[in-house]
């Protein structure tokens, strides 16, 4: 079954002040599946990701021009609800980094600051998304103490619970697991591949392998520009243009 | 720049086994096509030690590559040529076996078996053109080349089905030691059309190795 496609983005460039950090990219993500940008560093594939939930919007040179369509729905045009965008798109950084509060409270902090105030209701979020990050079992005793006692791999599958209760459509991961031990990785891989079934994830790794073990689909950005777009398996063993085939063989520079 | 030198010298020693063991087979089978010319018995017992070094070189390539594979996570165009570098050593393998058992029959046959070793020669200059064709191909992943092996093999087996046949009519009108002889002799013809198929297999391989794209070519 072919799936549908949760952003599309047209023809989009961006601009920090007078030089572009990405150029021209046209790229349609599909749902449920997990799409890994690769590329060497300053090829723009973090700009890109960013501009899925609007967190370049934070820089204030930063412009840009093409589309980003949410569900058919342009993110850019003018009054469109950033908030709730960034409610739908949700986003794991490369650093764990739980508030300084309980493990409980980290989970909360999202639907309260939404105004859910029933709190049975807020217990069922925070527990529903702990399981679906595959932590509940490993702090269910000890929800209320400081999350900052958790280990690395604890922290990120925290981070990662704290994005699922919202009830995101899309999780955007940037470089989730670098600054994990081996074991935590698999964890959170293994973890990435059981939500998409429900979610629709874009990963940016700079672990070629990873990239290659979790994702369906691969961009590699160049440069600023998307050299190449495709499955994960087909870009992997045959790539169409040999700047893929010398970055992803490590024949680079 | 080269950033990865110990990997690139690691994939130049798989080409080079790979070249080495076909070159062998080459040699090979150069040789026992001079066995069958001649009837030489003795040189039939070097055919067999042959085998067995070729073996062995079957074995060091599929070792390496394992390692290469595992310690070097190869991608794209290297791990296919890994991958290559096992089936294509495997069928050179098998190629070899072939040598080995005509080598065999040689050993075995006391008669005078003059007119059938004519007919087994006929295949000499195919198949070794085959293996000189597929040492070039897989050097220098040629593509086309790949496709002339096919070729070839097609004319060998255009061959094979015609002395079928003589061997057929033969058995039915000659004596029973006559139709012996033949039987034993059509054994061998079947190792040598088998041998040009196993060589379009590494066409194959290949075609693969350059496309990624698995083709059946006989």
């Amino acid at each position: 079954m072919r799936k549908e496609n949760v952003f599309k983005i047209e023809k989009l460039t961006v601009y920090y002040g007078a030089s572009s950090a990405l150029q021209n990219v046209d790229i349609d993500i599909p749902e449920k599946s997990i799409t890994a940008l690769i590329g060497p560093s300053g090829c723009g594939k973090s700009t890109f990701l960013r501009t899925l939930n609007r967190m370049n919007d934070l820089i204030p040179e930063c412009r840009i021009t093409g589309n980003v369509l949410l569900d058919n729905e342009n993110c850019y045009k003018n009054g469109y609800d950033i908030i709730g965008l960034r409610k739908r798109v949700g986003m794991v950084f490369q650093k764990p980094n739980p508030f300084p509060m309980t493990i409980y409270d980290n989970v909360a902090y999202g639907p309260r600051c939404q105004g859910v105030k029933n709190k049975e209701q807020i217990k069922k979020i925070v527990i529903e998304a702990l399981e679906q990050a595959a932590l509940y079992d490993e702090v269910k005793d000890r929800l209320e103490t400081s999350a900052l006692a958790l280990s690395g791999g604890q922290q990120q599958r925290l981070c990662i619970a704290r994005a699922l209760a919202m009830k995101p459509e899309v999780l955007l991961m940037d470089e989730p697991t670098s600054a994990l031990d081996p074991i935590a990785t698999l964890k959170i891989e293994n973890l990435i591949e059981k939500l998409k079934e429900d979610y629709s994830i874009v990963i940016v790794t700079h672990s070629m392998q990873q990239a290659a073990r979790i994702s369906d689909y691969t961009a590699f950005f160049y440069m600023g520009e998307l050299i190449e777009y495709g499955k994960t398996d087909q870009l992997f063993s045959v790539p169409k243009h040999k700047q893929t085939e010398d970055y992803i063989t490590g024949r680079f520079g | 720049m080269n950033i990865r030198e110990r990997f690139d010298a690691s994939m130049q020693e798989n080409d080079r086994l790979v070249l080495k063991m076909m070159s062998r087979v080459k040699t090979l089978y150069e040789a026992i096509f001079d066995v069958l010319k001649e009837n030489d018995i003795k040189a039939a017992e070097a055919i067999i030690d042959g085998d067995i070094e070729i073996n062995a070189l079957e074995e060091l390539i599929n070792e390496h590559a394992y390692i290469v594979i595992l310690k070097q996570c190869p991608v794209a165009s290297d791990l296919r040529k890994l991958v290559t570098a096992i089936k294509v050593a495997n069928e050179l393998e098998r190629i070899a076996d072939y040598a080995a058992n005509i080598a065999v029959y040689i050993k075995k046959t006391v008669q005078n078996n003059e007119s059938y070793r004519k007919l087994m020669y006929i295949y000499r200059d195919p198949l070794v053109k085959m293996l000189e064709t597929l040492l070039e191909a897989y050097h220098e992943t040629d593509v086309k080349k790949a496709f002339d092996v096919c070729d070839i093999d097609n004319k060998i087996d255009v061959i094979y089905e015609e002395q079928i046949k003589k061997f057929i009519s033969i058995t039915r009108e000659k004596t029973q030691i006559v139709a012996e002889e033949a039987s034993r002799a059509l054994l061998v013809i079947k190792q040598l059309e088998r041998a040009g198929d196993h060589l379009t297999n590494i066409a194959e391989h290949i075609i693969f190795l350059k496309t990624g794209k698995h083709v059946t070519l006989n």
